[in-house]
């Protein structure tokens, strides 16, 4: 089973490869939302790094969405989904690994790209540092609600700003305690609380959102 | 027991753990005292648990009681300075602005700003506090006994 | 194990539609008695608050869409779960009964809020911990509607709404604790005026009666609404047409009025009773409508507050008349067919008598 389950992942792997572009676009515009905030509120030190954390998650969170739209849709056009659905693997499974596997991928160069921001932003290297950690704890969770949204809407034509309207509310506790952890940390205050809690939700997402998953899936296959 | 079955049953208490370490970080997270800002005396000594001593430049919060006759406004601009005390030494604060409705001598207060000496705060932003929720345990005794005071006053 | 039988009875659609016949009439009357009732009671004879005066009667209309826009939230995830579960389609329409009535009522706590933050405030926002947990409930119900809209085929809609009230409903105490714990670290420096008081019996009577009287007006257009669906998904059904023919059918039937009749009465009677026994507050009629130089802040809140209210009501309405015809429509082109059918057997027959007549 554990092969198969990583035969699903490496699928999902070189898919995501052969389409560099499509993966390229959200990391394109998360750099360009944030380098558009030192131009509006202007380039003070003080103020850039105040917002710094801010900034960063709303613009991680969108450029994500932007990623994750297109988790499925594929899958689901092509009939691949369909196939997914009659092995007798557990669908639960498949979508945990795909979700996962596309975090990775979408993850792992925005952290690569995040000194540059933090040099943008005139961060500190504390605050870089939990900002990394908040990013890390919290863009799964991120991943894997989103992921709920995209299923119930994958079978629509036309979804359009359906899913960030869905979904954005979601995100508003990720968002007050990832800032405000990092914000902690630049007033050498503990942070360790707003962590806790951030991996309390993700644990907490792992468990239940595979199930909202699959059943979405099913709903918009029929 | 056939395989879909056994299949489901170790999914379930997969899931079932996962929520159980879940419960576990909150409760761990919620049992330590969530700490926003410095008294006064931790800006003198450094922090209780960890010791750690803000520097000189730094950006900070810092809460704590006004000490009353300490406030000195400014006849002609809107700055007003003001020490603050929990249980030890007093740090003075110098805020610009207009001050809350709240703000009275005796009174718990959160300023944010810039430490310019070791005594000295230059504040952007000056809350008044009402709940005693996050104060530490000696200084929310000391804030009870200002209790009766705001209420005769007529504030809240 | 009974339990859950007798409440399968009402997957059957039939059965859900003569329950709403049956309730409607309670509701209604909570609607059309008590809450009027409690807001004269609220707005003329509750006494003055001794701080915040006069403009604190727009509690009389925030709190109880306030404390019941959260309630009407939980009442739309359970039908989801148990649509979910148990796989019932009417279930599924009782969410998208629910959603705009719970929208509607959210959207009034918000502006009564705002407008009661201006004379309290001094501003019309502020992002105190209730306001914006509030916000939130409302973007989670334009979510739950947003997403039932955009599928054509509403059976499918429905299973997708029932998912996302599920998460939203798991999430909410979430957004509420991450807010407020926002909030008080961020806390301005204000009173949090819209917190419930505790509060002597005179202000809280009335309260408790207008939080009544919302929740039959909730109630009421829930009720409306899901009968609107039930025609509406139901059209083609024998059942359907046969209710639409007979006014005298045995679904249309209400529960026994002289019951109801005596039970408003009483209450009545006890409100009048408590009314009288409180005195008008106000010397006279404009200085009740001057509300102690507040009269625009109240009366501005409750006069949006009833249009509000009548929009959604007039919109039910409407909805009712558009499926009947609706139905109508559907009838006639049935019978059309049935007829043209006829028709056709029939020369068919004329046809075929001719050949062998030839």
């Amino acid at each position: 089973m554990i092969r198969r389950l990583v035969a699903v992942s490496n699928r999902e792997f070189s898919l995501a490869f052969r389409q560099a572009s499509e993966l390229m676009q959200p990391l394109m515009f998360f750099i360009i939302v944030i380098s558009l905030f030192p131009l509006a509120v202007g380039p003070g030190p003080d103020i850039l790094q105040r917002i710094s954390a801010g900034v960063v998650w709303v613009a991680a969170i969108l450029s994500l969405l932007m990623g994750l739209e297109r988790l499925f849709r594929d899958d689901f056009i092509d009939g691949s989904m369909e196939q997914y659905m009659l092995t007798d693997l557990p669908l639960y499974l498949i979508v945990l690994i795909k979700v996962l596997t596309h975090w990775l991928i979408s993850m792992i160069p925005l952290l690569l790209l995040s000194p540059m921001l933090a040099l943008f932003l005139n961060m500190t290297f504390e605050m870089y540092w939990v900002l990394i950690l908040t990013l890390l704890l919290g863009t799964p969770t991120i991943s894997l609600i989103g992921a709920i949204g995209v299923a119930l809407t994958v079978s629509l034509q036309r979804s359009g700003v359906l899913l960030p309207l869905l979904l954005l509310p979601l995100f508003i506790p990720l968002l007050i305690f990832a800032t405000s952890a990092v914000d902690s940390v630049s007033l050498q205050l503990p942070y360790s609380f707003q962590l806790g809690i951030m991996g309390a939700i993700l644990l907490f997402s792992i468990a239940l959102a595979p199930w909202a998953i699959a059943y979405s899936l099913r709903v918009s296959q029929h | 027991m056939n395989p879909r079955r056994k299949q489901r049953l170790l999914a379930v208490s997969g899931a079932l753990t996962l929520i159980a370490v879940a419960v576990g970080v909150m409760l761990y997270s919620f049992s330590n005292n969530i700490d926003v800002f410095y008294t006064p005396s931790e800006i003198h000594n450094g922090k209780d648990q960890t010791g750690v001593k803000p520097q000189i430049g730094q950006r900070i919060r810092i809460g704590g009681l006004v000490v009353p006759g300490s406030v000195s406004r400014d006849q002609d601009t809107l700055s007003v300075k003001f020490d603050l005390v929990d249980t030890g030494p007093t740090i003075t604060v110098e805020y610009q602005g207009i001050l809350p409705d709240l703000f009275r001598e005796g009174q718990g207060i959160i300023a944010t700003g810039t430490l310019q000496s070791p005594t000295m705060i230059s504040a952007q932003e000056v809350l008044a506090k009402h709940d005693e929720e996050y104060m530490p345990p000696d200084l929310a005794e000391k804030l009870e006994k200002m209790d009766h005071l705001k209420t005769k006053s007529g504030a809240y | 194990m009974n339990f859950v039988k007798w409440l399968n009875q009402f997957a059957k659609p039939e059965r859900t539609y003569g329950l709403c016949n049956q309730l409607l009439p309670w509701f209604f009357t909570l609607a059309v008695i008590v809450l009027p009732v409690g807001i004269i009671w609220g707005l003329g004879f509750a006494p003055t608050d001794y701080q915040q005066n006069e403009v604190y009667r727009i509690i009389y209309i925030h709190v109880p869409t306030a404390s019941l826009s959260m309630t009407t939230y939980v009442a739309m995830a359970v039908a989801g779960f148990v649509a979910l579960v148990w796989q019932w389609r009417t279930a599924l329409t009782v969410i998208i009964a629910i959603a705009p009535v719970g929208a509607v009522i959210t959207l009034i706590s918000l502006f009564t809020g705002a407008i009661w933050g201006k004379p309290t405030w001094g501003t019309y926002w502020i992002w105190d911990a209730r306001l914006t947990s509030q916000l939130i409930l409302l973007f989670l119900y334009m979510g739950v509607l947003a997403l039932y809209v955009s599928f054509e085929d509403k059976l499918q809609g429905g299973k997708a709404a029932a998912v996302m009230s599920i998460v939203g409903v798991i999430n909410i105490p979430i957004i509420k604790y991450s807010v407020e714990w926002w909030n008080t670290l961020h806390q301005t420096a204000t009173i949090s005026k819209l917190d419930k008081p505790s509060m002597p019996n005179e202000m809280l009577f009335p309260l408790l009666v207008c939080i009544v009287g919302m929740a039959g007006f909730i109630g009421c257009c829930v009720l409306m609404r899901l009968r609107n669906e039930l025609i509406k998904r139901e059209a083609h059904r024998p059942w359907i047409g046969e209710l639409m023919n007979d006014s005298q059918h045995q679904l249309h039937r209400l529960p026994n009025k002289g019951l109801l009749g005596i039970l408003s009465a009483i209450f009545v009677i006890w409100a009048g009773y408590m009314m009288v026994n409180q005195g008008f507050q106000f010397s006279s009629i404009s200085s009740f409508w001057d509300m102690a130089g507040r009269g625009y802040f109240v009366w501005l809140s409750f006069a949006l507050s009833f249009l509000c209210m009548m929009l959604l009501l007039s919109h039910t309405l409407f909805m009712n008349k558009m499926v009947k015809i609706q139905v109508k429509q559907q009838q006639a082109r049935a019978e059309r067919i049935l007829a043209a059918r006829a028709k056709r057997n029939q020369k068919n027959s004329e046809v075929i008598s001719n050949e062998s007549k030839a």
